[in-house]
């Protein structure tokens, strides 16, 4: 070969290959970029060490303090509002930035542009249900609020004021492995993070299900199975409670319109352990007589974590607690009077309405027998690597048109393409609440600086989306609980399946009155709870939604509740660990009781011994708690697959809830029978086949993976799933329906229990990550370990600099 | 002990330049390694060696100073079992290029041999 040949040979495989390790290959990171120590990873090593001394921002109006403390919660002294929301961007930015943005990505449908077309279904959804379109609605309420909005831009500017202070090798680890570079951020994002925080909570929609069962079934057995105040529940206002106001009068349809149901497919349903506790004693029931809060939201957990620590003080606030990376303020804490916690209030906020367009070209739909023009919006996805992929969505009052005919629109990660040309004339829009222009971010700005239980109240009344229970408790001894967001006034059963978009008493006709939404101060028994479960009894005058969570946990939390006299911190520490199964506390006994001991084999007579004897406890060794799961789950699977069959992109299986109740009081109910066979089998068939399952596959497992932490278990994964950069294997204890609701990828995201002494507060608190978003850090998730051991943090809280104990640092 | 000589002064310069220039930097330099070189072999070795040198010891320092739980965490996530894996790959990269650029630039200068002869 000549010269010129081999060289030419030589260095087109040189470059080929430098060009090849300078782009990502799918999911793997540019290689030479990545691991080259220069520009890499390793460039990143000691990225999280703490600013000190002095810090030269020309933003700032006065000078700044910052104090990380020991368990590196900054702790934010400003003189003035600009530069406590600056500062609070900043640092915020300076631990958190790369997940800030990807969950804005992620919410706004532009994961494509990062991860190429497998995300493009992805997208394509989240634009669909209007994610942006709802953000934007409130941005232009907030432009408005000439008091609040500067916040929003100094915390903006503060966050953009870090990222500009990077270099490209200093960008965080994430966008080396995935290849892209941070974006400036803008009020806009903050309003998608807070809506994407309301699709989290408040979109679970069981409108298609409901509808087919009412078709396939019949509406009776769609009354029977999933009734909207089952026989057994435990209200979060007491029941009986007087409602002295006059309700708003609702125009509702005579007969309900029957929707064929099957244009769309379900919605990603928010795991089932999606919940949270918080109660408040007040002095009757505390040692000391002060109140005392407790709160553990229940989220997916991921690592990062969903929240972050901080304190921040300026002359008229001084609040501390969790935010959501990318969100101004403080979302769950305390100050100096007050503090507050939520569990998700379960409103329906979501309905589904069926559209009539004119033709094809759904410019025009029905409304009141008329047509009326629709809009639309051109959804630019773009992809990596690839060209952009534009879809045409429609909007009526109603909406935005999720899905229409031939080409649904795939709920996750489907390739199904929709065509640029319309070729249907049906369809289905969405109401959601989170369209609504609001201002849930004034509404925590003024329960941040509240002082008293009015300006609480007050606070609460912006508050739209999602809507929560809130409990509070102050340092004048008051507690109370608000179910508060922007319900809509609905008739009974209104929403619950999907609706007539054309016959306008279908349409949320009001939304209930501030002073007309559930709440309760003071109560006679000296406490108040919430756990997701029904908020009245059925003397509410108004429909709230068709799904609670059962009341198992609430119910252990009122009994639980019920018997403490004189309680201390320590006494509520306990409660949120509580690991009492409800769920076999009822049905166990009657299971057992079927069961003859000369019908069954030794194995299973040595289980069913062991299962007499348990105390109905899911902790870290119970044996019996992986038994009972396992049995409970085969119990469901034997009596509903038959009917509703395992695709739960068909049917919902019913609550547990309804299979308790049949357990313990119908036993010969026809839904036991297996329709699949010609014998007519009841619960006893049901009992000794998924005992029988039960004991051999518990059995064949080694005997440290029946014990109920390595049998359950938690994982914590990456935001992202990027091996490597999650925890898994926690062995915890608790489980769905329980007090302490920990489960293999959901449980307690934030554990808040404070005493209200005017004299000094105690704050506890913990959550399962740490305060740094950086996986190369000892803070990335050094909370875990102490949250897996049941501790709680004692949270170092003060009216100055001086009085925290860290890493200090100024800012001018 | 002269293969050394020559290693060491190209793999500083490769440091160097890596600090200004994106991370293929060190490949330029390294297509210019066969002007100290007599053939191609040593061509590759030097260059490989120096780009190795220019990597790796710089990886073991950042381990060994406080990226241990960043570097075990990026080796679990390429499926790589121990840190030092992951170095030793990062290496074979950095050589695999290296040596690479070194034959290339060799043949590049016969090709100016062959134009004088």
């Amino acid at each position: 070969m000549r010269p010129i040949a081999k060289a030419g040979l030589s260095l087109t495989i040189l470059f080929t290959l430098a060009f090849v390790l300078n782009n990502s290959l799918g999911d793997i990171p540019p290689l030479g970029k990545f691991l080259s120590p220069y520009t890499g990873y390793a460039s990143l090593v000691n990225s999280d060490k703490l600013p000190s001394g002095e810090l030269n921002l020309d933003s700032l109006i006065e000078p700044v303090e910052v104090v990380w403390d020991t368990l590196r919660i900054p702790h934010i002294f400003a003189k003035n509002e600009h530069d406590l929301y600056f500062m609070q961007g900043y640092v915020m930015a300076f631990d958190r930035l790369w997940q800030m943005e990807f969950q804005t990505h992620a919410a706004s449908g532009r994961l494509s542009e990062i991860v190429g077309e497998k995300a493009k279904g992805y997208d394509q959804f989240q634009r669909r249900i209007g994610m942006v379109y709802g953000a934007k609605n409130t941005l232009e309420v907030l432009k408005q609020d000439e008091e609040y909005y500067p916040n929003l831009l100094a915390f903006t500017e503060g966050i953009n004021t870090y990222i500009n202070s990077l270099s490209t090798i200093e960008h965080p680890l994430e966008y080396k492995i995935l290849n892209y570079s941070p974006e400036l951020w803008t009020p806009l994002k903050t309003c998608i993070l807070l809506k994407s925080m309301a699709w989290m909570l408040t979109g679970r929609s069981t409108d298609l299900a409901y509808t087919r069962i009412a078709n396939d079934f019949g509406m009776d057995a769609l009354e029977e199975l999933f009734p909207i105040f089952p026989k057994e529940y435990d209200p979060i206002i007491p029941r009986n409670t007087p409602f002295n106001f006059d309700p708003i009068e609702l125009n509702s349809p005579r007969k309900l319109y029957q929707s064929h149901g099957d244009l769309s497919q379900f919605l990603p349903q928010p795991p089932e352990a999606i919940g949270s506790n918080n109660w408040a004693i007040n002095g009757k029931r505390s040692k000391s007589g002060n109140p005392i809060l407790s709160n553990d939201p229940h989220l997916g957990l991921n690592l990062p974590s969903i929240w972050y620590m901080m304190h921040l003080n300026s002359p008229n606030l001084n609040v501390m607690g969790v935010t959501i990376p990318g969100a101004p303020g403080i979302i769950l804490g305390f100050n100096d009077n007050i503090s507050w916690g939520a569990t998700n209030g379960y409103d329906d906020v979501m309905d589904w309405y069926d559209i009539t367009f004119k033709d094809s070209t759904q410019s025009e739909y029905k409304y009141k027998n008329k047509w009326y023009p629709t809009t639309k919006v051109i959804e630019e996805i773009k992809i990596k690597d690839q060209s952009a992929f534009y879809d045409t969505v429609t909007y009526t009052h109603h909406g935005p048109v999720v899905w229409d005919h031939l080409n649904q629109t795939p709920a996750l990660g489907k390739s199904q393409v929709r065509l640029g040309v319309r070729q249907t004339a049906e369809g289905r829009a969405l109401r959601w609440l989170a369209h609504d222009a609001s201002n849930e971010m004034r509404a925590l700005y003024m329960v941040n600086h509240a002082e008293n239980y009015i300006e609480f109240v007050n606070a609460l009344e912006t508050y739209t989306c999602p809507g929560q229970n809130f409990v509070y408790a102050d340092i004048n001894g008051n507690i109370a609980i608000w179910h508060s967001g922007n319900q809509p006034a609905k008739w009974d059963g209104q929403g619950m399946l999907i609706m007539d978009g054309n016959d306008p008493r279908y349409d949320w006709q009001a939304i209930i009155p501030h002073s007309q939404k559930p709440h309760i101060l003071n109560p006679k028994r000296g406490y108040v709870s919430s756990a997701n479960q029904h908020v009245t009894d059925e003397d509410y005058p108004y429909f709230l939604s068709s799904f609670f969570w059962m009341s198992y946990r609430a119910s252990q939390i009122n009994q639980q509740l019920d018997q403490l006299k004189s309680a201390d911190v320590d006494d509520m520490k306990q409660l949120q660990f509580n690991n009492i199964n409800g769920k076999a506390k009822n049905v166990l006994p009657v299971l057992l009781n079927i069961l003859q001991s000369e019908k069954l084999s030794d194995d299973a007579n040595q289980w069913l011994i062991t299962m007499k004897d348990w105390d109905y406890k899911n902790t870290k060794l119970s044996t019996e708690a992986s038994f009972f799961d396992k049995w409970r789950e085969k119990i469901e699977y034997e009596t509903w697959a038959d009917e509703f069959g395992e695709d739960d992109n068909q049917y919902l299986w019913p609550y547990f809830n309804q299979l308790d109740e049949m357990i313990r009081f119908q036993p010969a109910s026809k839904w036991f029978d297996n329709q699949n066979t010609p014998k007519k089998e009841t619960l006893v068939e049901i009992c000794y086949i998924t005992f029988n399952q039960t004991v051999s596959e518990l059995n064949a497992l080694d005997p440290t993976k029946r014990e109920w932490q390595n049998f359950q278990g938690t994982d914590i994964l990456h935001i992202a799933k990027i091996p490597g950069m999650g925890r898994i294997d926690l062995q915890t204890a608790g489980g769905s329906d329980i007090i302490n609701a920990t489960r293999l990828r959901q449980g307690p995201s934030w554990r808040l229990v404070i005493e209200m002494d005017d004299e000094l507060l105690q704050p506890y608190g913990i959550y399962p990550g740490g305060q740094s978003g950086y996986p190369g850090s000892k803070h990335y998730d050094d909370y875990i370990n102490d949250w897996v051991d049941e501790k709680f943090y004692e949270l170092p809280f003060g009216k100055s600099a001086n009085e925290i104990e860290g890493s200090y640092l100024l800012c001018r | 002990m002269q293969m050394i000589r020559k290693i060491i002064p190209l793999a500083l310069v490769m440091i160097l330049i890596n600090l200004v220039l994106p991370w293929w930097g060190f490949i330029l330099l390294a297509l210019n390694s066969s002007w100290v070189c007599n053939n191609s072999k040593d061509s590759i070795l030097i260059s490989a060696w120096a780009s190795v040198l220019s990597w790796v010891p710089l990886l073991i320092y950042f381990n060994l100073n406080g990226g241990d739980i960043l570097f075990n965490r990026v080796s679990q996530m390429m499926g790589l079992l121990h840190p030092l894996l992951l170095i030793l790959s990062s290496g074979i990269i950095a050589a695999l290029l290296g040596g690479l650029a070194g034959l290339s630039g060799y043949y590049v200068k016969e090709i100016f041999y062959e134009n004088k002869n």
